[in-house]
């Protein structure tokens, strides 16, 4: 008996200021399910980073359950484990809320076997006798130590066809650009699975680990300019559907997009302002935008003027006027060799940003009259290096979240510093 | 000076050989460190190189004492005042002045008669902890180990190369772990790349550096077939530059043509499109014989060859077209963030491991010049890459055949760019003098030939002429630090590795961890 | 032709070999004894072990011994450098002297000739290096010499200024090793002198007497060892040889012993005279004497426990036999040549500096031919 289940990760509904493109993104999410409905699949994996944050907005909340809900009716169950978005160590997550109404089966219930080692329960689908089980992901890569906790023995014994669920990078596998992010090597994956379907990287990929396959579907749509330029440079979207009996039979991507994107980057380097400009203008004239999304950077080291000089609005509105559904025109890659305050250049707000903090940080020093040496090592691991970034992002994070509608000032108030001491896990110091 | 502190008494010599009487029953040791007071916070630090009996009683006459004795006539003869009339002459030499706690070469001879006694700990006070500091071990003075730590400072130590030369057996590879083991405390300052043959540092059967307690931050362990938590050794083949292969595998001049032209053509994908015979998008063509043998070389050295179905292969499972593609970013990345990297190369021919250590080291020197040129160099932690049987990069015939490669280079120039060599080698002799002088710090355990010990002391930062026979006699883990950073030849007992992970991992109670779902 | 060495030597030997004729060993010749013991195996006393010697005290054993060497010298004048040394032992250990005692003394001398009364006199001057021991010198004028006194001429010749030179040093060991006698020693214990005890020197009894007297009030006894003896047995044998042989003969029980020679009583010669094997490994044996009126007043175990102490001491694997005290008094008396360098640079060196060096070495020119001959031989 041949059965088959879909694989999908990273649907981070309820990403995206720009109304368009956060529509975009619950429209792919919709598309998906809609497509595993038609498949008739026997059940769904997601890998993780369904929503956005643990609390994401009510309106998209909304459209997403109204989507499990049709699944759940067709019969099809939703197998899903926590990514590093939508879990909170102190709040409710909607993950939760959702699983209490029953649109969810969550595949993460570690068991503590003793002090230094966890194993984790094993779910048999019901319907294919699939085993399933998984690791769920974790703020600042904490599902690390659990990996490095997990008893591979325990899972030695297993038979039939096994999924092992996961929401991590892997070293050894993941692209180029994600080389400064944290990862994992693959030797924590506890072997012996049929197929690991993972989640977290947002491209795709597909490798061999011993007898079984490791997945990566990438994310659906994606929640930043770096992805959707990746999808405009060919790279596709989409989910797996993945057919098995004892082992798999068939693995295939299903290629969704809810819009197309043009990405383009306009070299900025050893040129004058006006140069940008005219440059920038005479691209925008050119290209069919009706329908699609369009993204623009402005890169490289001016020779003269100031990004500011570069005006962006008449690039926007003929490109709108020409039927584009959304336009970003980036400057954060520029550079002027006029005012050289500007100390680090990156591709992406985000990158920027970490580059910032990390320059900041790599000053940073700990109070030598802190002397507990638990307390000093809690708090290195929390501040300095790639931890004292992950802590800045994440608190920037926390920070940038609107106030909800219907939401008093005091709850919003008291939602952001309870999320923001989650971050700096002050409860783990006691 | 105490009288029962006394040892000997100075009583005749020269300044490169001054003659000790030993006091009786002291037993001075070859190695031993003595000092001689001179006056007020002065002193002079001495070490025996030798020792020769002495004896008032004449030749004859002590041959036919042992005759009486050893015949049985001697019954109630004995020596009267044996200790007085037969005695040990020690041959000391200064190896360093000591003036109000600080030390220099000493210039002078100890005071004509002067007492002697054992070195104290006090009289090192001047060994202090520099900045940076990586223990070696204790000061050794003979076979006794006395309570002072040596301590150099790594980053001089690393970026100016160190020299571990030995015969097998002698304790190279426990220094190492102890080096290592010891960086790995240092909180990130050092960043080491290990080549580990013999997979032995890591630890995968037993104990090693994985029970560090830093371990888990500052440890990165990469294998073929890698344990639990460890890195996959796998390479992508994008990240392999043609200039890699300098001085490990040897083109000809139309092969190197060849490689230029596809490197031109596809970059990063040159090799596959080697292998793949793809032609140059150029109209250039190469005579398919060269491409026929630079395949086969790809084969032997990377073990890459394309199957019946047209796809890349490798038979070793290092190189591949399809993952790995960050491991170069990863292992440099960690050694720039100041972790120590283990590679296990126990499973790779050699012409492989040789040239992932090009690939690596090559790639963190590029990127540490870059640094320099952009003045952020300061910020970043030292370089030290470990090579064993040094000779296979460093070797005169390897220099001479196959031209120079990156370590030569890191010798030459490394220390400019906060990158230096830990070269670790039973054969120093063949390694050219050149590379020797630029090596500042060598650690020389025994060695029992002449040849090789010859060329670590003809290239020592201090006078070591004196040291053969010493060298020649060091105990397992006994070893001389001669560096330019000390300011003598230092004697020191490496510790067992088995020891310090013992005392660094005293069982303590680790906080219960809550795992959620 | 070449001389047949071969023959001729082995005419040599054989005839040497006729001449020593050990079938008659003789007794003992001397020409002015009160008493000779003839050879006679019942006349050997064995060694005791302490333990057979019955009311034994272990006690200590005094051994003086001196040196002298030329620092400047002329056929008319000799400078020396004269050193005195003692150490102490009991059996074989060496005891630490007292913190006040002198363990040496040091001086210089000049013997020069000079002429009174139409002969030729040896007078000498000491210097002493150190004033704490002036009174243990000799007076300066027991130190005077006619030159055709008997007891400093060589046969019929004028004595040599050398010989005379060093009989200051002869009669300060007296004097010193009455100061050790009064220092170190008490009861029972014993000085063993370098030499016999023949006091051969004009004045020199004088010396002899006052350590005779100070000691035997002490209970102290003075004894002496000679390394050489010029005694002959009647029969014309070296009575050294003799008594060795004789004692092989009598194929004793025992490996020690020592044998009773004649008993002296001249003027300036008071003395028992023994030959003792002091070790079984002994490969010599030596003439050792008593002072005679000491040694009449001991009882035979006190002489035995003279012998016993002497014995112990000569128990050294590298000389057995010979008393290891003797081996260093004499090693730290002995005058070096480097001390005799240092000495003469100074000596010299003041010469100099007073501007009397011409004159002093136009006599020494005399005696320094033989040495630029020597050099010149390469010797
Ligand atoms: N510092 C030391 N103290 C005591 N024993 C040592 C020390 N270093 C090495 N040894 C002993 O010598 C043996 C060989 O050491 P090893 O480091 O493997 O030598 P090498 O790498 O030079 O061949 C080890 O098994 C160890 O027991
Ligand atoms: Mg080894």
């Amino acid at each position: 008996m041949v059965y088959k289940f879909a694989h999908l990760s990273d649907c981070h509904i309820g990403a995206w200021r720009d109304t368009t493109l956060k529509e975009m993104n619950i429209k792919a999410f919709e598309m998906v399910f809609d497509r595993c409905m038609e498949e008739k699949v026997d059940f769904i994996i997601i890998a993780g980073d369904f929503f956005e944050s643990n609390m994401p907005d009510l309106e998209s909340v909304q459209r997403a359950t109204e989507k499990l809900r049709q699944v759940k009716d067709a019969g099809i169950t939703t197998y899903i484990i926590y990514g590093s978005h939508d879990y909170s160590a102190t709040k409710l997550s909607m993950i939760h809320i959702l699983e209490s109404a029953g649109l969810f089966r969550k595949v993460m219930e570690p068991q503590t076997l003793d002090n230094n080692r966890i194993t984790l329960t094993v779910f048999t689908d019901i319907k294919t006798g699939a085993k399933i089980t998984g690791m769920s992901g974790r703020a600042l890569s904490l599902e690390k130590t659990y990996f490095e906790m997990l008893d591979h023995e325990s899972f030695a014994e297993l038979d039939g066809f096994k999924i092992f669920v996961f929401h991590s990078a892997i070293n050894e596998l993941r692209p180029k650009d994600l080389a400064h992010a944290t990862s994992m090597p693959l030797s924590l994956l506890p072997p012996g699975f049929s197929y690991y379907a993972g989640g977290h990287v947002h491209s795709r990929s597909e490798n061999k680990y011993g007898n079984g396959l490791i997945v990566y579907p990438g994310c659906i749509f994606g929640t930043d300019a770096r992805d959707l330029e990746h999808t405009a440079r060919k790279e596709k979207r989409g989910f797996y559907i993945v057919e098995f009996d004892t082992q798999v039979k068939k693995l295939k991507f299903i290629e969704m997009s809810p819009c197309e994107i043009i990405s383009k980057t306009i070299d900025a380097d050893k040129k004058t302002a006006s140069q940008v400009q005219s440059a920038l203008d005479q691209y925008a004239s050119g290209i069919a935008a009706n329908g699609k999304v369009i993204l623009i950077r402005l890169q490289g080291t001016l020779s003269a003027g100031k990004p500011s000089d570069i005006d962006t609005n008449p690039a926007k509105e003929l490109l709108k006027k020409n039927g584009s559904i959304t336009v970003n025109i980036s400057k954060f890659g520029l550079a002027t060799q006029e005012v050289t305050k500007i100390a680090v250049m990156g591709e992406t707000k985000e990158q920027i940003e970490e580059k910032l903090f990390k320059q900041r940080l790599a000053a940073f020093k700990l109070d030598p009259s802190i002397k507990d040496l638990k307390v000093r090592s809690f708090v290195s691991k929390l501040l300095i290096g790639d931890g004292g970034t992950t802590l800045a992002k994440d608190l920037v994070s926390v920070l940038r979240d609107d106030q909800k509608d219907n939401e008093s000032k005091v709850i919003f108030e008291e939602r952001i510093v309870g999320d923001a001491l989650a971050k700096l896990k002050v409860d783990e110091l006691e | 000076m105490q009288d029962l502190e006394i040892v000997g008494q100075v009583i005749a010599g020269d300044i490169a050989n001054i003659l000790v009487r030993e006091k009786s029953g002291k037993k001075l040791e070859l190695g031993d460190l003595l000092v001689a007071e001179e006056g007020d916070s002065r002193l002079l630090i001495l070490k025996v190189y030798g020792l020769v009996y002495g004896s008032q009683v004449p030749q004859l006459a002590r041959e036919m004492a042992s005759g009486l004795k050893l015949e049985g006539l001697g019954a109630g003869l004995d020596y009267f005042e044996p200790h007085l009339r037969n005695y040990v002459i020690a041959e000391v030499k200064a190896i360093a002045q000591v003036i109000n706690n600080k030390a220099r070469i000493p210039k002078s001879l100890p005071t004509f008669f002067s007492a002697i006694r054992h070195i104290k700990k006090e009289d090192l006070a001047f060994l202090t902890k520099p900045d940076n500091p990586i223990f070696f071990g204790n000061v050794r003075s003979g076979s006794k180990v006395l309570d002072v730590p040596v301590f150099l400072n790594g980053s001089d130590v690393f970026t100016h190369h160190v020299l571990i030369p030995a015969t097998t057996g002698r304790g190279k590879s426990n220094l190492v772990k102890v080096l290592l083991w010891n960086a790995l405390g240092s909180g990130g300052k050092f960043g080491i790349l290990v080549l580990d043959p013999h997979d032995e540092y890591y630890g995968r059967h037993g104990k090693g550096l994985k029970d560090h307690p830093s371990a888990k931050q500052d440890l990165v362990y990469f294998s073929t077939t890698p344990v639990k938590a460890a890195n996959t050794l796998v390479i992508n083949l994008q990240s392999i530059k043609p200039w890699y292969f300098d001085g490990i595998v040897r083109f000809t001049d139309a092969q190197n043509d060849a490689i230029d032209q596809y490197y031109n053509a596809f970059n990063d994908t040159w090799i596959e499109n080697v292998i793949r015979d793809t032609p140059l998008p150029n109209g250039v063509t190469i005579a398919p014989r060269t491409l026929g043998v630079l395949r086969r070389k790809f084969d032997s050295v990377l073990g890459i060859y394309l199957d019946d179905a047209d796809q890349l292969q490798c038979r070793s499972k290092i190189f591949s077209d399809n993952s790995g593609e960050t491991t170069m970013q990863d292992i440099i990345n960690s050694l720039e963030a100041g972790k120590i990297v283990v590679i296990d190369t126990s499973r790779l021919l050699d012409q492989a491991e040789l040239l992932i250590g090009s690939i690596i080291v090559g790639d963190i020197f590029s990127r540490y010049q870059k640094y320099k040129s952009d003045g952020r160099l300061n910020d970043k932690p030292v370089i030290s890459i470990v090579i064993e049987e040094a000779p296979r990069v460093l070797g005169t015939n390897v220099l001479e055949s196959s031209g120079d490669n990156i370590y030569n280079t890191i010798a030459r120039e490394g220390r400019k760019f906060k990158v230096g060599l830990t070269a670790i080698t039973q054969l120093t002799s063949v390694i050219p003098k050149t590379v020797l002088t630029n090596i500042n710090t060598k650690i020389i355990l025994g060695n029992e030939m002449s040849v090789e010990r010859r060329a670590v002391m003809d290239s020592a930062s201090q006078d070591l002429s004196d040291e053969d026979r010493t060298i020649a006699s060091l105990d397992k883990g006994e070893a001389i630090i001669s560096s330019s950073f000390v300011k003598f030849a230092i004697p020191i007992q490496i510790p067992l590795i088995d020891e310090i992970i013992a005392e660094d991992n005293e069982p303590q109670n680790s906080p219960k961890r809550r795992v959620v779902g | 032709m070449l001389p047949d060495l071969t023959r001729i030597t082995a005419d040599l030997i054989r005839d040497l070999d006729e001449k020593i004729n050990e079938l008659a060993l003789g007794e003992p010749h001397f020409s002015n004894v009160l008493r000779k013991y003839p050879f006679k195996k019942e006349n050997f006393r064995p060694v005791l072990q302490e333990r057979a010697i019955e009311g034994h005290t272990t006690s200590k054993l005094a051994f003086i011994d001196g040196g002298n060497g030329e620092i400047l010298g002329a056929p008319n004048f000799s400078i020396q450098f004269n050193r005195i040394c003692y150490c102490l032992f009991k059996g074989k250990e060496r005891i630490q002297k007292s913190k006040d005692t002198i363990d040496r003394i040091e001086f210089l001398s000049c013997t020069y000739s000079s002429f009174r009364n139409k002969e030729i006199y040896y007078d000498t001057i000491t210097y002493p290096l150190s004033s704490t021991f002036q009174n243990l010198l000799p007076s300066e004028s027991d130190l005077s010499f006619d030159s055709s006194d008997r007891s400093i001429m060589d046969g019929r010749e004028r004595a040599d200024i050398r010989r005379v030179a060093s009989i200051a040093r002869r009669f300060a060991e007296w004097s010193f090793a009455a100061y050790v006698a009064q220092k170190e020693l008490e009861k029972s214990d014993a000085i063993v002198m370098d030499g016999t005890l023949h006091a051969a020197f004009t004045h020199e009894s004088a010396y002899a007497k006052k350590l005779y007297e100070a000691t035997t009030e002490a209970g102290i006894t003075v004894t002496g060892v000679a390394k050489t003896s010029r005694l002959f047995t009647d029969t014309g044998l070296s009575l050294i040889g003799a008594v060795q042989k004789f004692a092989e003969d009598c194929k004793l029980a025992f490996g020690s012993w020592y044998l009773p020679i004649a008993e002296v009583a001249d003027m300036d010669h008071q003395a028992m005279i023994f030959v003792t094997k002091l070790n079984q490994q002994a490969k010599h044996v030596f003439r050792y004497e008593i002072q005679r009126d000491q040694h009449n007043a001991l009882t035979l175990k006190e002489i035995d426990n003279i012998f016993f102490m002497l014995a112990e001491n000569s128990r050294d694997i590298t000389f057995a036999g010979y008393p290891f005290g003797c081996a260093v008094a004499d090693s730290y008396g002995r005058v070096s040549e480097h001390d005799l360098e240092y000495y003469r640079a100074l000596v010299m060196g003041e010469a100099g500096k007073q501007g009397n060096w011409p004159k002093f070495s136009r006599h020494i020119q005399s005696v320094d031919a033989h040495e630029i001959l020597n050099s010149l031989v390469g010797l």
